[in-house]
């Protein structure tokens, strides 16, 4: 693997609330090679947004509290970094999408506007040239008509049009890292394969390295090169795609998969996950998932379990996983 | 042969609105039988709420017939119809807000009965925490408020509330959209649990194939106010005949990367049209790899294709059905 373009160690992120200190994200480490697409999927509050927004320190401190040995980015440890060395990487270097595209536009600015500013803050553009740019840039996203769409307002565009806009946004100033936070989350499914197929064409393009965070596994099996899945802050399985959904290993993966509706396959019922996700203020001491998980035994719930590198590439964290890799709990 | 749980035929729905009259459903018919379930599909504007809407009677229809048990709503005298409203309940997406925050469970779940004629307090109770139990929820939980339940609980709530009157019908109107996969997965079983103990037909409206594939007995795909296909659930996967169909089932995300990837897929283009101003002719030929001439002149009619499968398109033959598909990975199996 070529030199990781972005080394995340022991990231921890911390929320003080009035019950305590909860912690959202729990020495999370991983690495993002150049041109690789890293998916990070979970259910709600597993910590993967929390996760994107710690990365690029768009969470307000306090109430949250970000710590870690390192999160280097292209050989530069950002934890360090001044707020305002921060603000020239953002939206730079390291460019970011939301699921939401109408509050992350302005709606009382064109789109052309918006774009024109993100060229003036990042690039040396100047005059006439901005504007020529951005319509570049909206055609380069596959908006039709770019010439008279640049002078439109938000409200104007569609859902996924919107999201265009932002991506168009984002890779103004040609970053090496998008991270991709549940971007096609709210849109229609023929316009989310468009969206997907347009952020993995540009990528290819221009070289980008994409952190895409989703709850879709779908999504992710059609994107990724390699996968994160998150539970309760952690990480329990790091897997190259091919190998997470070819034979999935952690039993959260395992049960994630079979809760989900597969299309062709037929079953009267779908397999549950008993019971619901803990809460950060009461987890459990050791494995997270060991009250839902139907292979645990009294070892899971001891301690959390380590982080085992498997044999060829990737790694799981589960005690279980050797003793009863494929069969179903009784 | 039993009447229809719920029948609609030539049913439009139009809003005025600031930008002019919205035909939301244009002309749409369709059938199901007591104990089954219809899963109606398609993309934002399709008018699958609206469809949805007017079933329960939450806005009135500009034209055509809805007839619940066999009875025509729409030709009935208010007193009548009002009767015939506890046949036809709703489960929303929502159900923080389709539940009012400051009524504990048991308020919620007896005023169907109050206002249906069950006088009786402890009667009430009991049926109550009867429903309760019907849905999974523990008795204890009868003097909560809304925000103390689980976004799953709260939608066991919603079915429970659903169920208080013994309808014909309950139109679910993407009731798994916004919970997790793992709730997903035990709010579907319990629906259908429910309809296996009860026998309600269920209008499952959602705009994501994969689930719809899952529940329904019958699947029916609407595109800007119009069915353009109606099919057995199994029929429809291995033998889709309509273009959108295809498009749609092309879109779905698969867990399958060794066969499925982005990069790799044909993906229909263009946005979906404005229902302001819906496309001449065919409505889907604006963005149809196959559109022709005659789609953007002539209107295609929905017609039988095989036994029970009709399709609103120029080109649709009776297909040859695809070979079922792949064993599924040894994973996904369920044990017997």
């Amino acid at each position: 693997m070529s030199p990781a373009l972005l080394d995340v160690a022991d990231l921890t992120v911390r929320f003080r609330t009035p019950s305590g200190r909860l912690t959202a994200v729990d020495r999370l480490s991983f690495q993002v090679a150049a041109g690789e697409t890293l998916a990070i999927v979970g259910e709600s509050g597993c910590g993967k947004s929390v996760t994107a927004m710690a990365l690029l320190r768009l969470l307000k401190a306090p109430p949250a509290e970000i710590s870690g040995t390192h999160v280097r980015f292209d050989g530069t440890d950002l934890l360090p970094l001044s707020e305002r060395a921060m603000r020239d990487l953002r939206g730079n270097r390291i460019a970011m999408i939301f699921q939401d595209p109408l509050s992350a536009l302005n709606p009382v600015q064109t789109v052309g506007t918006q774009i024109i500013e993100s060229l003036k803050r990042h690039t040396a553009l100047r005059g006439a040239a901005l504007r020529s740019r951005a319509v570049e840039l909206l055609d380069l996203v596959r908006i039709p008509e770019p010439q008279r769409r640049v002078d439109d307002f938000p409200h104007r565009f569609s859902g996924g049009m919107r999201q265009r806009v932002m991506i168009a946004i984002a890779i103004a100033a040609r970053p090496a890292l998008l991270i991709a936070d549940e971007p096609t989350t709210a849109l229609d499914v023929t316009v989310q394969a468009q969206i997907l197929k347009l952020l993995v064409s540009l990528q290819r393009e221009f070289g980008m390295s994409l952190v895409l965070i989703s709850h879709d596994l779908g999504v992710v099996a059609e994107t990724a090169d390699r996968v994160l899945v998150m539970y309760a802050g952690r990480k329990v399985e790091e897997r190259p795609v091919a190998d997470l959904f070819a034979r999935p290993l952690h039993p959260y993966t395992r049960a994630l998969m079979r809760a989900r509706p597969t299309p062709g396959v037929t079953r009267a019922f779908l397999d549950e996950i008993p019971g619901i996700v803990p809460s950060l203020a009461d987890l459990p001491a050791g494995c997270a998932f060991a009250p839902r998980c139907g292979f645990a035994i009294d070892a899971c719930r001891l301690r959390p379990p380590p982080l085992e590198p498997l044999a060829g590439a990737g790694a799981v964290a589960c005690i279980r996983t050797h003793h009863a890799p494929v069969e179903e709990p009784a | 042969m039993s009447a229809p749980a719920l029948a609609i035929t030539d049913l439009v729905v139009t809003y005025a609105t600031a930008r002019g009259r919205l035909t939301a459903v244009d002309g749409l018919s369709l059938t199901i039988a007591p104990g089954e379930t219809l899963g109606l599909v398609g993309e934002s504007g399709c008018g699958k709420s609206s469809l949805g809407k007017a079933v329960v009677q939450l806005v009135e229809p500009h034209s055509g017939a809805l007839a619940v048990d066999g009875q025509d709503l729409t030709t009935l005298s208010a007193r009548a119809r009002r009767a015939l409203r506890p046949k036809v309940q709703m489960v929303f997406q929502d159900p923080m807000g389709a539940l009012d925050p400051r009524q504990r469970a048991l308020t919620i779940l007896e005023t169907p009965l109050k206002l249906n004629g069950v006088r009786d307090k402890a009667e009430r109770r009991a049926r109550v925490l009867a429903l309760m139990e019907e849905v999974g929820l523990r008795p204890e939980l009868v003097d909560r408020l809304p925000h103390e339940f689980s976004g799953g609980q709260r939608q066991r709530l919603g079915i429970a509330r659903a169920l208080a009157l013994k309808p014909s019908v309950i139109v679910c109107d993407e009731p798994v959209s916004a919970l997790d996969v793992s709730l997903q997965a035990q709010v579907l079983n319990l629906l259908r649990r429910v309809q296996r103990t009860t026998g309600v037909a269920y209008l499952f409206i959602s705009h994501d194939l994969s689930v719809v594939e899952h529940i329904a007995d019958r699947v029916a795909i609407m595109y800007l106010g119009k069915l353009v296909e109606i099919a057995p659930r199994d029929r429809l996967w291995r033998a889709p005949a309509h273009p959108y169909t295809r498009a749609l089932m092309d879109a779905l995300p698969r867990m399958d990367p060794a066969h499925s990837r982005i990069a790799d897929k044909e993906v229909i283009g263009g946005d979906l049209p404005s229902p302001f101003t819906p496309p001449q002719g065919c409505r889907f030929h604006t963005r149809c790899p196959l559109a022709v001439a005659r789609c953007a002149a002539e209107a295609p009619a929905l017609r039988p294709i095989a036994d029970g499968h009709f399709a609103a398109c120029h080109f649709a033959t009776p297909a040859t059905p695809q070979p079922a598909p792949a064993a599924p990975q040894r994973h996904l199996v369920t044990p017997a």
